[in-house]
């Protein structure tokens, strides 16, 4: 994880411009690591599991916001960057499959979150999203 | 003549596309759709998506499809609502409480969340990655959020500071609503990028004015207090200009987030009966002239509608 430029990229980025902390999110980046490799979907990792990983990054900001008060502003503009984040590398590598897995599953998981749930199924959702694909013969 | 009559604006049409979107969801709770509902059909002056209906003016596109778009570019600006509303304690927009005053600060904040995942969601069903990721850069407006949040209260700031963040601020999404109903309407390359010119330095001179009237413009139809944005430490433009003045200067230096209310309002005061308020009009209207020179070479029968925008800017009070 210590070399995936793109969570590189948001860890210097908070370190820079913030005085907050990064939450990384290491469990979620290993997570998405070992269901790509059970799914011999290797070739997906670097751009994945950080958009996976930064994704949570992202959230925890916007969960833990109203614990820190005097940060409240940073928490909630970096939750805010690192969600456009993952969406615009996933465009600039023209991901449209997975951007829309993304922007589906996503808004799930905040209108369980409205509703008091935890469910989440983005893993999942990626991971049947990739594998489709390459079902369909694409890689 | 207001700017949607002027552009022929089908406000129902945006509505009605608005309402498709964000009823989609049986599973959003009722109560937090009727106060989202409440917010996109309050009073907002709709600007993104004019200026997606205007750039399909100058091609051919399914008009639908247009609102499609414009209805997008009004909901992730309405998220970018919610969130500012937290960040500057707000507890009104448009007269009504505002959404973390109802909900808390999670609550809300994962409710604009949902509306950006909705607005993301959208763009993919009707395949409009290409028109909205391609030029809007959410994370350019983040970033100069960023940036203003920590340089408040720093009265360093330069002039040239200023027009970046209100570039990236404002006059971005403004461009990029612009180009989105362009692209979708299939305008040629050359035309494009004398829109986008002409939609940024709009976007700098709409951003100004909204900066002199935070000063200028009475409290009802602010629905804040005159001077907001010095009070939260956020350095406009009518601010940057008044720190050359000797008799003011060293008041404002003196402004941090303990001063009391008094010395705001002296600043407050001296700015709004001041020459710098001119020269923030004078500054505006630099831009719009930019935005007039970015068309002059256009060749097509709705330029005249990009040139009465213009002048209709410059004469804006609220």
């Amino acid at each position: 994880m210590m070399n995936n430029p793109y969570i590189q990229y948001i860890e210097n980025y908070i370190k820079e411009n913030t005085p907050l902390p990064f939450l990384k999110r290491e469990d979620k980046y290993q997570e998405m690591v070992k269901a790509l490799t059970d799914h011999n979907l290797t070739d997906y990792i670097e751009l994945v599991a950080s958009c996976y990983s930064l994704f949570y990054t992202g959230l925890d900001y916007h969960l833990n916001a109203y614990d820190n008060p005097e940060h409240l502003p940073y928490a909630i503009l970096l939750g805010d960057f690192i969600s456009s984040y993952v969406a615009e590398i996933l465009y600039k590598h023209q991901q449209f499959e997975l951007l829309k897995t993304f922007a589906h599953t996503t808004k799930e998981i905040m209108l369980n979150l409205l509703n008091g749930t935890s469910d989440d199924n983005l893993l999942v959702n990626i991971i049947n999203t990739l594998k489709s694909r390459c079902n369909n013969g694409f890689s | 003549m207001d700017l949607a009559s002027l552009c022929n604006f089908n406000k129902t049409l945006l509505e009605e596309k608005i309402k498709a979107i964000i009823n989609k969801d049986p599973n959003l709770p009722e109560h937090y759709r009727e106060h989202l509902s409440q917010l996109l059909f309050s009073s907002g002056k709709r600007i993104r998506p004019i200026f997606t209906v205007l750039g399909s003016y100058f091609g051919n596109a399914d008009q639908d499809q247009v609102y499609n778009l414009a209805a997008i570019f009004e909901l992730i600006h309405t998220a970018s609502l919610i969130h500012d509303d937290i960040i500057d304690k707000a507890e009104l927009r448009r007269g009504k409480p505002t959404l973390h005053t109802i909900y808390g600060t999670t609550n809300a904040l994962i409710l604009g969340d949902y509306l950006v995942s909705l607005c993301c969601e959208t763009v993919s069903n009707f395949e409009f990655e290409e028109v909205y990721y391609n030029d809007f850069h959410l994370t350019d407006l983040c970033r100069s959020e960023i940036t203003q949040q920590r340089l408040l209260f720093n009265f360093d700031i330069t002039y040239e500071d200023y027009i970046t963040k209100t570039k990236n601020k404002t006059a971005l999404l403004i461009a990029a609503s612009l180009l989105g109903g362009a692209k979708l309407a299939g305008v040629d390359e050359k035309t494009l990028k004398k829109l986008y010119i002409y939609g940024i330095n709009l976007g700098i001179s709409f951003q100004i004015n909204d900066d002199i009237l935070d000063f200028t413009q009475d409290t009802t139809h602010l629905g804040k207090p005159n001077g907001a944005d010095l009070m939260n430490g956020n350095i406009t433009l009518p601010v940057i200009l008044a720190l050359k003045d000797k008799k003011i200067n060293k008041h404002i230096r003196n402004l941090s987030k303990q001063s009391p209310i008094e010395d705001f309002n002296y600043c407050i005061n001296y700015i709004k009966n001041s020459k710098w308020i001119k020269k923030s009009h004078r500054i505006s209207r630099k831009y719009l002239k930019k935005a007039k020179k970015a068309i002059k070479g256009l060749k097509h029968d709705k330029k005249a509608l990009l040139i009465e925008i213009l002048d209709m800017l410059d004469k804006r009070t609220h």
